[in-house]
C-alpha cells in the first residue's frame, strides 16, 4: 500500500501531537470546563462555533485545522462569553490590552502578571 | 501533567532583552479569557491542568481499540455494540463529554465506512480523544464528502472498486466510530494483542488496522 503522507492533511509528524500549540489547550480546557459547569451547553459552543468556522471561511482561505481552526474557536468563546452576559467586547479588549502592556514593560526572564483589574 | 509552557517560546533578543517576548493575538485573547474567568471564579486552575493531562496523555484512540477487539473476540459484545454503542462502550467505562450518543458503523466486506463532522469537528472523544488536526481540516471535512475514494487513496487506502463507501457526518448529538474488519490471520491472537492492531485511523475510516506480517 502506497503512502501519501505528505498531503495537506496527512502530515505524519503532526498526525500524533494532541494540541499543537498550548494556547489551544488552553481555551479547550476553559471552554470544556465553562460548559460543564452550566454557563452553556455544548450544543450552544457548537451552534456558536460553527458560524464562526463559516464566517471565517467566507474570508479566507480553507482552513488547516490548526491554528485558524482554533482562532475561530477562540472568537465562539468569546461570542458565547458576550451572549451569556458573562463579559462584554470591552472588558476582554481591556484585558487583552493589560497583558499586552505586562509583556511589553516586564523584563526578560521575569515572571509576567497584571494587576487585578475589576472584571 | 501538564506542564505549564511558556507559550511566549524561544525567543532571542538580540539587542537589550529589554522585555518579555509578546505573545500573539490570539495568545493574549485567550490570556485575558482565563484571567476573566478565573477572577470571577468559573473556572480554576486544577481543572483546567486536569483537562488538558486527561485529554493529552489518558483518554485517547487506545480506548477505541479495546471496543473494537472486544468486538471481535466476543459476538454477543459486538451485537450490543452494533444496537447500543453508548451502553456498550459504556461497559467498558468509557463514557462522558462527547460520548453521550454513539453510534458505530461496521465494515463488510461490501462496505465500508468514513466518519467526518462536516460543520465543525465533532468526534467521539471517550474513544478516540481529540481529533488530530486533519479531522478538522476544511480539505478532509468537504472532501470527504465529495470524493471519499480519493480522498482515502490519499491516506494510503486504495479500496475495491466494488466496496461501497459510506461517510457519516458527526453532530454534537451523535458521534460515529467505526468498528473495522478483523485483519485475516489473527485467530490464536487474544483481545489484548487484538486491540495492539487497531489504529486511530481505522476507527475513523482513514485507515485500516495494521497487518499481520
Amino acid at each position: 500500500m502506497k503512502s501519501y503522507y505528505n498531503l495537506p492533511f496527512t502530515n505524519k509528524t503532526q498526525d500524533q501531537i494532541v494540541f499543537q500549540n498550548p494556547w489551544h489547550s488552553q481555551l479547550f480546557a476553559i471552554t470544556v470546563q465553562m460548559s460543564e459547569k452550566g454557563n452553556f451547553s455544548w450544543k450552544e459552543f457548537v451552534d456558536v462555533f460553527e458560524k464562526s468556522l463559516k464566517k471565517q471561511r467566507s474570508l479566507s482561505k480553507n482552513l488547516d485545522g490548526s491554528n485558524d481552526y482554533f482562532s475561530c474557536w477562540l472568537n465562539a468563546l468569546e461570542e458565547i462569553l458576550i451572549i451569556k452576559k458573562v463579559s462584554n467586547k470591552d472588558t476582554l479588549m481591556l484585558l487583552k490590552e493589560d497583558w499586552t502592556q505586562a509583556y511589553l514593560s516586564t523584563p526578560h526572564g521575569k515572571p509576567v502578571n497584571i494587576k487585578n483589574r475589576s472584571v | 501533567m501538564n506542564k505549564k509552557k511558556d507559550i511566549s517560546g524561544d525567543h532571542h533578543h538580540p539587542h537589550d532583552q529589554a522585555h518579555s517576548h509578546l505573545p500573539s493575538d490570539p495568545e493574549l485573547r485567550v490570556k485575558a479569557v482565563e484571567t476573566l474567568l478565573l477572577n470571577k471564579g468559573l473556572i480554576d486552575s486544577k481543572t483546567l491542568d486536569e483537562l488538558i493531562d486527561t485529554y493529552e496523555n489518558r483518554i485517547g484512540p487506545k480506548n477505541g481499540a479495546k471496543v473494537v477487539a472486544k468486538a471481535w473476540v466476543d459476538l454477543e459484545y459486538k451485537k450490543r455494540l452494533l444496537n447500543d454503542a453508548t451502553s456498550a462502550i459504556r461497559e467498558l467505562s468509557y463514557q462522558g463529554r462527547q460520548g453521550e450518543n454513539m453510534v458505530v458503523v461496521e465494515n463488510t466486506t461490501e462496505t465500508h465506512n468514513v466518519i467526518v463532522c462536516t460543520l465543525c469537528s465533532c468526534y467521539p472523544w471517550p474513544v478516540l480523544g481529540i481529533p488530530p488536526t486533519w479531522y478538522k481540516s476544511d480539505e478532509y471535512r468537504s472532501r470527504t464528502v465529495r470524493e471519499p475514494r480519493k480522498v482515502l487513496l490519499e491516506f494510503g487506502l486504495s479500496l475495491d472498486p466494488k466496496v461501497q463507501i459510506k461517510v457519516w457526518d458527526s453532530t454534537a448529538e451523535i458521534r460515529y466510530l467505526v468498528l473495522p474488519m478483523r485483519p485475516k490471520g489473527t485467530k490464536n491472537m487474544d483481545e489484548r494483542e487484538l486491540a495492539e492492531l487497531v489504529t486511530r485511523n481505522s476507527m475513523i475510516g482513514t485507515g485500516l488496522p495494521k497487518e499481520i506480517k
